[in-house]
């Protein structure tokens, strides 16, 4: 190699590092969509595939990375939002006698809260050999076709075990609501508030209450 | 165990392949790292095939490898994530297929109640199956997505479905039932699919996913 | 198979321990309705607390032996349905009909007293 020659590739070789060297730099600071490029075809050619197919696996890595972010985001966003309201509307089943059960519902029913419903009390009506279950549904404000549904299945479900299943507290809205959509709660006997439930389940009973004097 | 994992693979998909597979089960699994490792380029190389393919390279690279390793130790959660194909030939074949489907739903992390949903589905579909069709098979496959779900699968060569329609909007009167059974399985899983053809044979495809 | 009936005073006792086959299905129905036919029990017991899966064809089967009873002027009382089974049937859109419910064995012979 002569001296011209070995200056000549020498300033090659540098050019092409510098080139280089201006790749790695965007990539350090998250540009990825420079490309190493090459004139010749020499050990460069190689060098600068592989550093470009690392590039573009960064760069799908990353966007990849960001709509999971993005996707992960929105879930915990909704994972919080609903373990608020299911603190906020998780039903406790009270024992509130013995052998009777009252379940008292606040807020929104749907699908997945009263499975749970059903799940927890017809559990507690197994464990505590309940033989009334009373549903309070005060705290409900709307009825609609579903809800009235998933109330229909919880009786349904509560008698299969062999206990019996009163709902309380309908407002005379959703009483309305109820007819007005159609829904027969056919069989289910529903009460006005808790004390008649109460009621209700010492009569199924055959309790009597009296006063202790008399 | 590194000699054997290699084998298997070099002959499974060749020995450059193999051996970047390898150097990537090493990282993922921990295994100490191989001292004659090839030059550097392999894993490189091994990227540029998989990206001039246009694969996402990540995890095709660790599914490839989880899936030769747990091949080779079937202990590895084997029951978990393998599908499951069942013969439906005798009445006894109902319960057994049932039982299966719970024992993996289980296994999948499905709870109690959704567990039942599950064996009752595969009730109603095997016992179709056995009264309308002689024979058939059911299939559980565990989808391990984002989504963990069950889909099963049950299929026959019988006379197909002739009044599909009819039964699922409940208008239908069994001669031989109460004509439940699929209007039930409807209710319970989260996506239900019929393929009937008269004289062909049924094909049901049912999904239930983990809450 | 062969599912046993025990007889306590005028109440009969059938206790269904596993997933019933069609075969059995006629025979139990049959013994049931022989038995109460010439025992003259007034009560009918089916115990499902070992039953884990209750599908279309067995509920099916239980309501049909509920029936049997009733012409037959005997009351039935099914006990021990598990809770993820007594949701999974409503879900389902299935009712037992024609017959009571009791939690355990206690209840129901009070329920047929
Ligand atoms: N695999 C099948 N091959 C052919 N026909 C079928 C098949 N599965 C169901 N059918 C038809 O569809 C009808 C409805 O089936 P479905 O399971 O809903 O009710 P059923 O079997 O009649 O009664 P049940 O399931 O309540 O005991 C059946 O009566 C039968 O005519
Ligand atoms: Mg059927």
């Amino acid at each position: 190699m002569t001296v011209e020659q070995d200056d000549k590739y020498r300033k090659y070789v540098t050019s092409m590092l510098e080139k280089f060297s201006d790749v790695f730099a965007a990539v350090m600071v998250g540009d990825y969509t420079v490309r190493a490029e090459t004139e010749k075809d020499d050990e460069f050619t190689p060098f600068a595939m592989y550093l470009n197919t690392l590039i573009s696996s960064i760069q799908r890595t990353t966007d990849e990375l960001s709509v999971k972010n993005k996707t992960l985001e929105e879930k915990i966003y909704t994972i919080e939002k609903q373990t608020e309201a299911i603190k906020q509307l998780s039903t406790p089943v009270i024992q509130i006698w013995d052998k009777v059960l009252v379940l008292p519902i606040i807020g929104v029913v749907d699908t997945r809260r009263s499975e749970q419903m059903m799940v927890d009390v017809l559990e507690k009506v197994v464990e505590l050999e309940a033989e009334c279950v009373i549903v309070d549904i005060t705290g409900v404000e709307t009825v609609d076709t579903g809800t009235a549904d998933h109330f229909m299945k919880m009786v349904r479900a509560v008698r299969l075990l062999g206990a019996e299943c009163f709902i309380t507290g309908v407002s005379p809205l959703i009483a309305q609501t109820i007819t007005h959509i159609g829904v027969e709660l056919t069989g289910i006997k529903t009460l006005r508030n808790l004390s008649e439930g109460l009621r209700g389940a010492f009569e199924f009973m055959h309790y009597k209450v009296v006063k202790k004097s008399e | 165990m590194k000699e054997k994992i290699y084998s298997v693979l070099v002959e499974e998909v060749g020995e450059f392949k193999a051996k970047a597979i390898l150097r990537g089960a090493y990282h993922y699994f921990g295994i100490e790292k191989d001292k004659e490792a090839e030059d550097l380029l392999l894993p490189i190389l091994e990227r540029v095939r998989l990206s001039l393919n246009g694969e996402n390279l990540k995890s095709s690279k660790v599914d490839g490898v989880m899936r030769r390793l747990q091949s080779m130790f079937p202990e590895v959660k084997r029951v978990q994530t393998e599908e499951e194909h069942i013969a439906i030939e005798s009445e006894e074949d109902i319960r057994m297929a049932q039982m299966r489907a719970k024992i993996k739903a289980q296994a999948l992390g499905f709870n109690g109640l959704d567990q039942t949903k599950i064996a009752t589905t595969v009730a109603e579909l095997t016992r179709n199956i056995i009264k309308y069709a002689g024979k058939g098979t059911v299939t559980l496959i565990p989808l391990l997505t984002d989504e963990r779900a069950l889909k099963i699968v049950a299929e026959d060569n019988g006379p197909g479905i002739t009044n599909l329609s009819d039964v699922l909007s409940g208008t239908y009167d069994s001669k031989q039932g109460l004509g439940m059974g699929l209007l039930a399985i409807k209710r319970l899983m989260d996506s239900f699919e019929v393929e009937t053809n008269s004289g062909v044979g049924t094909r049901i495809v049912v999904i239930k996913y983990i809450k | 198979m062969k599912v046993p009936l025990i007889k306590i005073g005028d109440k009969l006792l059938v206790s269904i321990q596993t997933t019933i086959i069609d075969s059995v299905v006629a025979s139990l129905r049959e013994d049931i309705t022989n038995e109460i036919s010439t025992s003259g029990v007034k009560g009918l017991i089916i115990d499902l607390s070992g039953i884990d899966i209750i599908d279309s064809f067995f509920c099916r089967m239980i309501n049909d032996i509920g029936h049997d009873a009733r012409i037959l002027g005997a009351k039935t009382v099914v006990v021990g349905i598990k809770p993820e089974l007594a949701i999974t049937l409503v879900q389902m859109g299935m009712e037992m009909r024609g017959v009571m419910t009791s939690l355990n064995l206690n209840k129901a012979l009070e329920i047929l007293k």
